[in-house]
Formats: structure tokens, C-alpha cells, sequence
């Protein structure tokens, strides 16, 4: 037996159960019997620190009878208001439903579909007022000097 | 009903058992008549842990007021799956537990300085039984500071088992159903806090003989 098993030994051996071997290594280990011998005390120690339990005085019972009705309405009114609460959520939650459909499905009618707004580069960059509009010559100088600015020039 | 590991219980025992777990099914319906001989049964017992554990005697029906209120509350959910005193204990134990933390400062112990005297007296005491012939009342009140003292020193967790097996005698057994731990994990644990109380003890022994020498 090793000395850290006294650890889980010592209760039962204090109590007369435990196996031989903790007797025996007790006799062959001097600083677990030391040890032994300091723990035996501590049961004296702690006999003085025992407190006397008081009396439960003759009002217990009736105060404890008031908390328990008191309780008792408490949970009373609680299940109301949970049983009320619960009731509110479904209902906002149909609310939400019916606004989320009306929302998907009545609304887009009403908005006229996406479509593209520029149908032509020109139109685009007349938008955009990047070249004047309804001024075909200025857009082709235009579109020239982009593709000379941004072309690779030739190797 | 058999017991933990198959053991079958005596006939009274059982019959105990059962007529508990009548008086609970009441309880659980409301029934305050059923709720009171419950309390009547076990008052004792639960005043006695709240006195040792949280050690404020002007304190101890309040306390025990909030645990059979707790109790009552909680009685819906209990399952019957541990006993109805094992799961009153541990509701119990976390009530003084959560009044401990409420009122960490316990100033009281740190009011006289242990004499070497005392714990000279104390191993007498010790030596003698476990349950020693008691001094005069205010030489015990003086011994019982000195092992409040030592006993401070020790972890909440450590004083909690060194309270539930030496002054409840509560079984390994008990302590390790009210703390929902395993039974070697309690025996290990005791040992240490045992342990760690011999050490402090050691400890104020070597510190205070050379002072008292001197002085």
C-alpha cells in the first residue's frame, strides 16, 4: 500500500473497516502513523465547536403556514400572467405573419418590376454626364480617349 | 423498495418509506396539513445543520423558515428519485451556504488570540474522548473561539465536511447524496480537510511557543 492511499482509507479504517493492509502499512510508514495519530485528534477538536440546536419557537409553524399561502397566491398569480403572456406572444405572432405576407405578396403588385434604366453606353455616360448628351461626336472622342488612356501600350 | 445496491430495506423502514412518500404526494397537491407533519418530522434535524453550519444561533429560524419555503416551492419538481431527507439536506446546505455568502465577514472568531494554553487544553480534551468531559462553561466558550479560529483557516468547502461528518455524523454515504459527489471523492476529500486542520494547528503551535517563551 502507498501512503496516498491512506486518503481514501482513513474513514473506514477510523471506523474499524478498513483492510489489514492499512494496519500494516501503518506499522511500516513512521510519518503516515505520525500523520494517523494528529488525525485521530480532530474529532475531540471539533466535539467543542458542536452548537445546540435551537427549538423551533411555537410561532413556526403558523409563520411558515402565511409564507406557504403567500406562495401560494404568488404562483396563483403567476400562472395567470404566464397563461395571459403566452396568450399576447401567439397573438403578435399571427400579427407578424399576416404583415410578413401582406408585405410579400400585395406590395410588390403595386411596385412596377426593376427593369434596366440605360439601354446604350451613350446613354450611360450622357447619365452620368461624362459626355454631353444627344452629342454623338463628343461620346466617340470619348470612348477614343479611354482606349488609348487605359490600353496597354504596344511592345 | 430496495436500497442503494440491492440491499432490501427492513419492513419498518419501508413502511417509513411509504407513508413519507404519501405525506409528499399531498404536499405536492397543496395539502399544508401534509406539509406540516413533513416539517414536524424533519425540523429538528434541519435547525441542527443550520446552527452547526452557519454557526448565528439568533439566526437560525429564519434561515430554516427560507428552506421548508424553498422546499415547499421546489415540491412539485421533486421526482422521488433520492430520498425526500437527502434532497430537504442538500436544500438545506445550499441555503446556509448561500446565507454564509451573504455574510462572509464572520468577525466574531478573529476576537481573541489563540494562547498556546488553549491548545495544549484542547489536545487534552482530544486525548481523552470523542465526546470529552466538558470543562467549566467559560473555559469551553474560550476553547470553542480557539477551534472557531482554526477552523476559519479552513476552505468553506473543507469546514461544510468537517461540519457534516463530525457534528452531524452524517455517513460518507449521506454527505456524498446531499453533495450529489461520489463516496471516494467525500472520504478523500475529509481526509484532506482533516489533514490541513492538523497542519494550521501545527502551524499556530510553532508560532506562537517561542512568543510565549519570550514573553
Amino acid at each position: 500500500m502507498r501512503c496516498v492511499e491512506l486518503e481514501g482509507q482513513w474513514e473506514e479504517w477510523v471506523a474499524g473497516g478498513a483492510p489489514a493492509e492499512v494496519e500494516q502499512h501503518l506499522r511500516e510508514c513512521a510519518r503516515c502513523r505520525e500523520l494517523a495519530e494528529s488525525l485521530a485528534r480532530t474529532p475531540g477538536w471539533l466535539s467543542v465547536l458542536a452548537q445546540p440546536a435551537p427549538e423551533p419557537s411555537p410561532a413556526f409553524w403558523p409563520r411558515l403556514r402565511e409564507r406557504l399561502e403567500g406562495a401560494d397566491r404568488g404562483s396563483d398569480f403567476w400562472a395567470a400572467l404566464t397563461w395571459a403572456a403566452g396568450r399576447a406572444a401567439l397573438t403578435l405572432a399571427v400579427l407578424v405573419f399576416l404583415l410578413a405576407l401582406w408585405v410579400t405578396q400585395v406590395v410588390p403588385e403595386r411596385v412596377p418590376p426593376a427593369v434596366a434604366e440605360f439601354d446604350a453606353p451613350q446613354t450611360y455616360l450622357e447619365e452620368a454626364a461624362i459626355v454631353p448628351a444627344g452629342d454623338p461626336q463628343a461620346y466617340r472622342n470619348q470612348v477614343i480617349l479611354t482606349l488609348v488612356t487605359y490600353s496597354e501600350p504596344a511592345r | 423498495m430496495k436500497a442503494e445496491g440491492g440491499r432490501r430495506e427492513p419492513p419498518a423502514v419501508e413502511e417509513a418509506r411509504a407513508v413519507e412518500r404519501t405525506l409528499v404526494e399531498r404536499a405536492q397537491q397543496g395539502d399544508h396539513d401534509a406539509f406540516r407533519e413533513l416539517v414536524e418530522k424533519h425540523q429538528r434535524r434541519v435547525f441542527s445543520l443550520i446552527a452547526n453550519l452557519v454557526r448565528r444561533p439568533s439566526e437560525t429560524e429564519d434561515i430554516a423558515q427560507q428552506v421548508f419555503l424553498k422546499v415547499y416551492q421546489a415540491l412539485p419538481r421533486f421526482d422521488f428519485r433520492a430520498a425526500f431527507s437527502t434532497w430537504l439536506h442538500r436544500i438545506t446546505v445550499n441555503e446556509c451556504y448561500d446565507q454564509l455568502r451573504r455574510q462572509r465577514a464572520q468577525k466574531s472568531a478573529r476576537s481573541r488570540e489563540i494562547q498556546v494554553g488553549d491548545l495544549a487544553e484542547l489536545d487534552r480534551l482530544s486525548a481523552k474522548s470523542r465526546a470529552p468531559s466538558a470543562p467549566d462553561p467559560a473555559r469551553r466558550a474560550e476553547l470553542r473561539q480557539t477551534v472557531e479560529r482554526l477552523f476559519a483557516r479552513l476552505s468553506p468547502g473543507e469546514r461544510r465536511l468537517l461540519i457534516l461528518r463530525e457534528l452531524e455524523e452524517f455517513s460518507i454515504e449521506e454527505i456524498a447524496s446531499v453533495l450529489g459527489v461520489k463516496e471516494n471523492t467525500v472520504k478523500v476529500r475529509v481526509f484532506r480537510a482533516r489533514r490541513r486542520l492538523v497542519e494550521i494547528h501545527r502551524r499556530f503551535m510553532a508560532r506562537r511557543r517561542p512568543t510565549e517563551r519570550g514573553g
